[in-house]
């Protein structure tokens, strides 16, 4: 039996398990019997995950069913699903916070588990239904806006756009902006946007606009590696702008630091990942119990509340629980409906030129960019 | 001539019976080790790179064309290659004052100096780099030095530059060059400078012509080490490197981790591996020339054009400006050394939600709720345990094989021990998606012995290096006077050898440990629930801003030292000398 414990004991057994594997049987991928009342759930990492890792304790306590959590950082989340799925060694049985564009390369493989909706309250999954959240396979797990948020350098000239984002002249200073993965499109697509592109009408990109936007600020552009990262740029006052995912700029705020979000907040794009259904270790029943528990709204309110409101599943059900001071800051709150828009997972996803897919496109275009 | 070989072999190896003679071959007691590192590094390492000549299932060089036809990978390779050579050039321009400092130093203070030069050495990466980011900041102490100074009009984006990156990368490095080129330094003896100066060179002239060649192998050691994880560097690129400062590593986690073309990222690690073999080419031909020097052969024109024209003039120079000179110019490398992680001290007593140098005040908090956190403490265990495991292997496989190889033929020795130190010594990042896919593949990710072993397997190749010089100063004639008075091998080894080596063993073990113990990237691929303390640090830093990675790497600075404190102690009482080997991150 495989699990996961790690209370008392788990070094001695590592022992145990480290001389088994030592031997040239271990090289042999072995045998994985499903576990009774347990269930592994695969997140991301930060306050994201230590949102989850809260709720799993929940979960534990109302079910009885040990619930936990795997760290996976964005650096290796897309990289463990492909080797799951080649590999076969499913070591999750249900996964939050995965990318289509992830999903889509490995749904291939056999890996995934259909969604079983029999045991959701009906509100619930109308409301799923109504916002367009959940199909076969394949659910909405969360929202996270990429929002503006500025220093004590602007606080007497606050930024209001995208297009003063990209400002020299009326906004100096340095910018903040994501150096790599997912953050690149949100870069690309602001930089459109600023360009006066119909946030509607995005794709396919256009490359040469993007970047003849971001040729023109490429000195005044500072690139962040992971979000917190960008908010201590912008704190140490290396930038006096940058767009940040919620997350981290509302948690930062929450810690008092001297850094507010510009308005409207409607016009940010929104990231938004999945939660999958694994063949996993412990069998498929207990990821459909996990699931239906999850997407309740009492539930979702609380991770929306763990991660400062930065993360949310927009569903109605789960919307109408937060006040409209809450609310403000969501772009998939319904306050702003005309600017709500998430990023196109279905283009980047898709093969584009040169047999590569669109997110490798971009992304090859924005390496030029850097490498220039 | 024959006569005298078959004399030297037969002092390598006493007449024995068969079967000890099997058992005290090279072959055979380095084959645990080589096993081992085959099976959990090598093996892996060959089957991702392999994914650089496969397309679409089928043998082709498809990924080699496209990189060759790519203009952006040409700029970014030049660029990584130029960063290399110059964070290397840097770092033996720092680390030699220090390293000469070293030998200098006495008893107490050569420990104490040891401890703080390998103290940041063993501080995680993810933590240094945001103290440097803070240190290098538009409104850091760096810019508001160089302004009140009057060297700059303006601050400057110190900390998202080339500067930043060479900076951050020659702090990861530094520890390394130094700690290897004191270990070539070591061995020169100090009453040549005196003879020299007998028979009338000056200073100058004895450091130039006697000191320093005899150092060219010490330094060209140094050199390719730094090199070659200046190469692979990730991390610091990626956070203090500016909008056009890509480096070829990161293309190559992007294809691996964001766009998953394993194919392209084990074509990218080729290209990676062939840049990292042709320096050091270069460098052991210059470890040849200065072997060449030491031995009192022809100096290089190189050299003597030095001596007819810059020389003269630093003959000029006062004798008290070469007393202190190295001393002061040491003091300031271990001040740029240390500036880190008195910030990274700083920030763990700051507020628990900020990383602001200077904090905005200062509270235990952080303290007190990230001890009493299990997500911070269960980690911290783990890594303890798994760090333990990890030294008791490649002890055990390391010490056999470095007894096996240096009672065994020097070639096969060189060749088996550059097997072993390949994980060591290559980037970071290659050995652990390697490692990473050969792990899933055989149903181990995410379980603690996948950690343990993948760790373990890059620890075998530091404790062979540093056993097999502590074994080759161990007199064989005390074994061949042992075996004559009837003692069997088991017995010469357990009664003998064992005792001998014992500090070594210790100091091994300490070092196999540490480099464990601060293993980032490795364990972030395949740690699963098993997280470890570098990985939980790195994963705390992706969304949100908290002080708890400076309170654990506090905590560690203190624990990392006592521990190197102690295992330098006890290899100071003794005769033996330790060389010192490492890989890190940068």
């Amino acid at each position: 039996m495989k699990t996961h414990d790690a209370k008392a004991g788990w070094h001695r057994r590592t022992l145990i398990r480290l001389a088994g594997t030592l031997g040239l049987a271990a090289l042999v991928a072995p045998g994985v019997a499903a576990a009774q009342n347990a269930v592994v759930v695969a997140h991301a990492a930060g306050i994201n995950g230590q949102a989850v890792e809260a709720i799993l304790k929940d979960y534990t306590a109302e079910t009885g069913v040990k619930a936990t959590g795997i760290t996976m950082s964005d650096t290796d989340y897309g990289a463990k699903m492909q080797l799951a799925a080649r590999t076969g060694n499913v070591d999750f049985d249900v996964a939050l916070g995965v990318g289509s564009d992830v999903f889509a390369l490995t749904k291939g493989d056999g890996i995934y588990a259909g969604i079983d909706t029999s045991g959701w309250k009906k509100e619930t999954l109308a409301g799923m239904q109504e916002a367009k959240l959940i199909g076969d396979d394949y659910a909405v797990s969360q929202d996270t806006a990429a929002l503006m948020v500025y220093g004590k350098a602007l606080a007497d000239n606050p930024p209001k756009t995208w297009g003063d984002f990209f400002d020299t002249k009326k906004y100096p200073g340095n910018r903040g902006m994501a150096s790599g993965g997912l953050g690149v499109p949100i870069d690309i697509e602001y930089a459109l946007i600023a360009s006066g592109k119909d946030p509607a009408k995005l794709y396919p990109l256009d490359y040469d606009a993007a970047f003849a936007v971001l040729d023109k600020v490429a000195k005044d552009i500072v690139l962040w590696d992971n979000a917190p990262k960008g908010i201590q740029d912008l704190v140490n006052g290396d930038t006096v702008m940058t767009w940040s995912y919620a997350p981290a700029a509302l948690s930062a705020i929450a810690a008092g630091q001297d850094i507010k979000l510009a308005a409207p907040p409607g016009t940010a794009v929104t990231r938004q990942l999945g939660v999958v259904m694994a063949k996993g270790p412990n069998g498929e029943d207990a990821g459909q119990a996990f699931f239906a528990w999850w997407f309740r709204p009492e539930n979702q309110k609380k991770y929306t509340e763990l991660t400062n409101y930065g993360i949310v599943v927009p569903s109605q059900e789960v919307l109408k629980q937060f006040s409209p001071e809450q609310s403000a800051y969501m772009p998939f709150s319904g306050a702003h409906p005309e600017n709500y828009r998430t990023l196109g997972y279905d283009y980047y996803s898709a093969e584009g030129d040169l047999g590569q897919s669109n997110l490798a496109l971009t992304l090859d275009r924005w390496n030029q960019f850097r490498a220039r | 001539m024959a006569a005298t070989r078959r004399h030297e072999r037969q002092a390598r190896a006493p007449r024995l019976p068969r079967l000890r003679l099997a058992l005290a071959s090279p072959i055979l007691l380095g084959l645990p080790a080589l096993i081992f590192v085959g099976v959990f590094a090598i093996w892996p390492l060959a089957d991702f790179l392999f994914q650089g000549v496969i397309a679409k299932g089928e043998f082709s060089f498809i990924q080699f064309q496209r990189l060759l036809a790519s203009t952006t990978f040409f700029i970014v390779l030049g660029r990584t290659l130029l960063a290399a050579v110059t964070v290397t050039a840097i770092c033996l321009v720092l680390a030699y004052p220090m390293a000469f400092a070293l030998t200098k130093a006495r008893g107490g203070l050569k420990t104490v100096l040891i401890g703080l030069v390998v103290l940041p050495y063993l501080t995680s990466v993810i933590v240094r780099t945001y103290a440097w980011a803070a240190l290098l900041a538009i409104e850091g102490p760096v810019n508001d030095a160089l302004t009140g100074l009057g060297l700059v009009s303006e601050p400057m984006l110190l900390g998202h530059s080339d500067f930043g990156t060479y900076v951050g990368m020659t702090h990861i490095l530094l520890p390394i060059a130094v700690l290897t080129l004191w270990s070539g330094l070591e061995k020169i003896d100090p009453l040549q400078r005196t003879v020299a100066a007998s028979l009338g060179a000056s200073r100058v002239e004895a450091f130039l012509t006697v000191f320093l060649p005899q150092s060219a192998a010490a330094m060209a050691s140094a050199a390719s080490l730094v090199y070659i994880l200046a190469l692979g560097a990730y991390v610091i690129p990626a956070t203090l490197g500016g909008t056009r400062g890509l480096l070829f590593a990161q293309l190559v986690v992007e294809q691996a981790t964001s766009l998953l073309n394993w194919n392209l990222s084990g074509a990218m690690a080729v290209v990676m591996l062939v840049a990292a073999a042709l320096p050091a080419l270069v460098f052991a031909a210059l470890r040849k020339v200065g072997a060449r020097a030491g031995r009192g052969r022809a100096v290089g024109r190189g050299q003597a054009l030095f001596a007819r024209t810059v020389q003269p003039a630093l003959d000029r120079l006062p004798d008290a400006l070469w007393t202190w000179g190295w001393r002061i110019a040491a003091a300031l490398v271990l001040a740029f050394l240390l500036a880190p992680e008195l910030v990274v001290f700083a920030f763990s007593f700051g507020p628990e939600r900020q990383i602001t140098f200077p904090p905005a005040f200062f509270t235990l908090d952080g303290y007190a709720s990230t001890l009493s956190d299990p997500s911070w403490m269960q980690p911290l265990k783990r890594s303890v345990v798994y760090a333990l495991l990890d030294a008791l292997i490649a002890t055990a496989l390391g010490a056999l094989a470095a007894y096996g190889f240096a009672r065994g033929k020097a070639a096969f020795a060189a060749a088996a021990t550059a097997l072993l130190v390949v994980p060591v010594v290559l980037p970071e990042i290659v050995i652990a998606i390697s490692y990473f896919i050969f792990a899933n593949r055989i149903g181990i990710a995410g379980t603690a012995e996948a950690i343990v072993l993948g760790q373990a397997a890059s620890c075998v190749g530091l404790v062979v290096v540093i056993l097999s010089t502590i074994v080759r100063q161990v007199d064989v004639n005390i074994e061949h006077a042992a075996t004559m008075c009837g003692a069997s091998r088991a017995r010469l080894l357990k009664e003998i050898v064992l005792p001998l080596i014992a500090p070594g063993l210790v100091v091994a073990f300490v070092y196999g440990f540490l480099h464990a113990f601060d293993n980032l990237v490795l364990p972030l691929f395949i740690a699963g629930t098993n997280v470890t303390v570098p990985v939980r640090m790195f994963l705390a830093l992706q969304e949100e801003l908290t002080s708890a990675p400076a309170v654990i790497a506090s905590l560690l600075i203190a624990v990392l030292v006592l521990g190197l404190t102690a295992a330098l102690t006890l290899s100071r009482t003794t005769s033996l000398k330790i060389p010192l080997l490492g890989g890190k991150d940068a």
